[in-house]
């Protein structure tokens, strides 16, 4: 597989070096780690708010950094969860004296590294909690379910709550209500190729595809001959329905990293009017690669049942250049 | 007698282990998890051969510094199992500066206690947890430590995974060895072999 890079070991720093460089009023870069962190530090008073994970799902999450987003976050290895004492750079830069949240995908990684730091944190006298996104129907047991593309609805309004001056406590409350109610389901025609092994993450066939796949190269939990995407949408859907009522809603085609935009508009297309047809009323709709999965041919849908409070917060201004307002 | 220089050689040994192994364990997690196993565990254990040249008071002193070494650069799931483990395991060798089959062992077991209220995981999920456990249950001092290890490793292959990422493969999960099942045994093939 052609990689546009230089050392694959060197990716992740050489990307934050590079984000850092161009967007120098935006970010700012933790000293010697892979932590991209707001150009202006921390905002006194103001809850902190970080996120990570592994790189290779940009523009999560740095591309989400910025006024009325995240404070900090905290870029892992490609697919891989960063480390606690990476994770806690993260916390101190995001930390303005009133405490820090952590907004972590469901992965066994994730969860231990960042729990982990925050025991190191408060060691270190800070307020930390954390609220854990598990929004992947594709896995039946809820327990067990991915972090994916919803986690971004949950940046965007813990966000703006933390910027609207609530307390660790009620931003906590508000990105729990996010993350109890997003519901997303993705798929791949094509895999994408792990930058130092060269390998895809899995094998497909011409006339295969995967439904139910996560964010890391991972397998799906279904493979099927391909279909069309009026197809593939009503098979998604059919699976975020049972768990989403009809009402209004905010929905994301989230593209994997691989899926020109023409695509992305055509498979929103088929959700839109499969929706609607369903009785939701799209109160708010996002089209573009937003949780990516490196040069991944394929999409993801997301679901967020709305309430006023969730939409005020939802249409607050972001500075952040992922998810700009 | 495990000392803290044979300690020292064990890792190497594991280091070596875990280069040759990187490729499979990379395969395997390809197959049943995201791929990136054996280039996380080879990073690691690169960072802890590094620290071995380094003098150190006791086993415990020893320990904590790997345990500290492969957490802050392993990453994913496996470097707060194994750093947390070797951390639990200082604790239990503490000022000693060597110890016998039974203290190893015991601390050991501290170790595998430690991977299994960390990644909140039993036996017979498909894990680590399946080498390390019944491993240290039946060992006896003398054994064919190399031997009863690769048996664990392999068992795990007819295995269904329940936690971790091979659990989001269900049945699919069967007929793979879980990769962390292999890493494991490479290590405490390495440390085992310095005990005797």
């Amino acid at each position: 597989m052609k990689k546009l890079i230089g050392e694959a070991s060197e990716l992740v720093s050489q990307m934050v070096e590079g984000m850092v460089h161009a967007h120098p009023e935006l970010y700012g870069r933790v000293d010697g780690v892979n932590v991209i962190c707001r150009a202006d530090g921390a905002k006194s008073g103001k809850v902190g708010l970080v996120s990570g994970g592994g790189s290779g799902h940009e523009p999560a999450h740095a591309g989400f950094v910025g006024d009325g987003m995240l404070d900090a976050a905290v870029c892992g290895e490609v697919f891989t969860s960063p480390t606690p004492d990476m994770v806690l750079e993260g916390i101190k830069a995001a930390d303005g004296g009133n405490g820090v949240l952590l907004v972590v995908k469901n992965y066994s990684g994730d969860v231990m590294n960042f729990e982990l730091a925050a025991e190191l944190a408060e060691g270190d006298g800070i307020k930390v909690d954390h609220v854990v996104v598990a929004d992947d129907v594709a896995i039946s047991n809820k327990e067990d379910r991915r972090g994916v593309a919803g986690t971004v609805f949950v940046h965007k309004i813990a966000g703006a709550a933390a910027a609207s001056g609530k307390s660790l406590e009620e931003v906590k409350s508000i990105a729990e209500k996010v993350a109890s109610h997003v519901r997303s389901m993705g798929m791949a025609v094509e895999p994408c190729y792990m930058p130092v092994s060269g390998k895809p993450g899995f094998d497909l066939n011409e006339e295969e595809m995967e439904i139910g796949i996560g964010i890391h190269g991972e397998r799906g939990v279904e493979r099927k001959p391909t279909g069309d995407v009026d197809q593939i949408v009503d098979d998604l859907l059919s699976h975020l329905k049972k768990e989403v009522d009809p009402g209004e809603v905010a929905v994301m085609v989230n593209g994997m990293g691989g899926t020109p935009l023409s695509e992305l508009y055509v498979t929103y297309h088929f959700v839109a009017e499969k929706l609607e047809a369903a009785g939701y009323t799209l109160k708010r709709k996002y089209v573009g690669n937003y949780m990516t999965s490196l040069e991944m041919h394929g999409f993801s849908i997301t679901l967020l049942p709305l309430d006023d409070e969730m939409t005020t917060y939802l249409d607050a201004p972001s500075a952040a250049l992922g998810f700009k307002i | 007698m495990l000392t803290i220089d044979r300690m020292k050689q064990a890792l190497r040994d594991a280091q070596v282990g875990i280069e040759e192994q990187k490729d499979t364990l990379t395969d395997l997690d390809r197959a049943i998890g995201d791929g990136d196993h054996g280039i996380n565990m080879s990073r690691g254990f690169d960072a802890v051969s590094s620290i071995l040249d380094d003098e150190y008071e006791s086993l415990g002193a020893l320990s904590k510094k790997i345990g500290m070494t492969l957490m802050s650069k392993v990453g994913g799931a496996a470097g707060p199992l194994y750093g947390s483990a070797f951390v639990k395991m200082a604790t239990k060798f503490g000022d000693e500066t060597e110890a016998d089959f039974n203290l190893l062992k015991e601390a050991l077991q501290e170790g595998a206690a430690s991977i299994k209220a960390r990644g909140k995981s039993e036996a017979g999920q498909k894990t680590m947890v399946d080498v390390w456990d019944p491993f240290l249950e039946h060992v006896n001092q003398g054994d064919d430590y190399k031997q009863q290890l690769e048996e664990l490793v392999q068992k795990t292959e007819d295995m269904v995974a329940t936690k971790g990422r091979a659990s989001y493969f269900g049945e699919n999960s069967r007929g793979t060895i879980d990769p962390g099942a292999l890493s494991s045994s490479i290590l405490l093939a390495a440390i085992m072999k310095e005990v005797d």
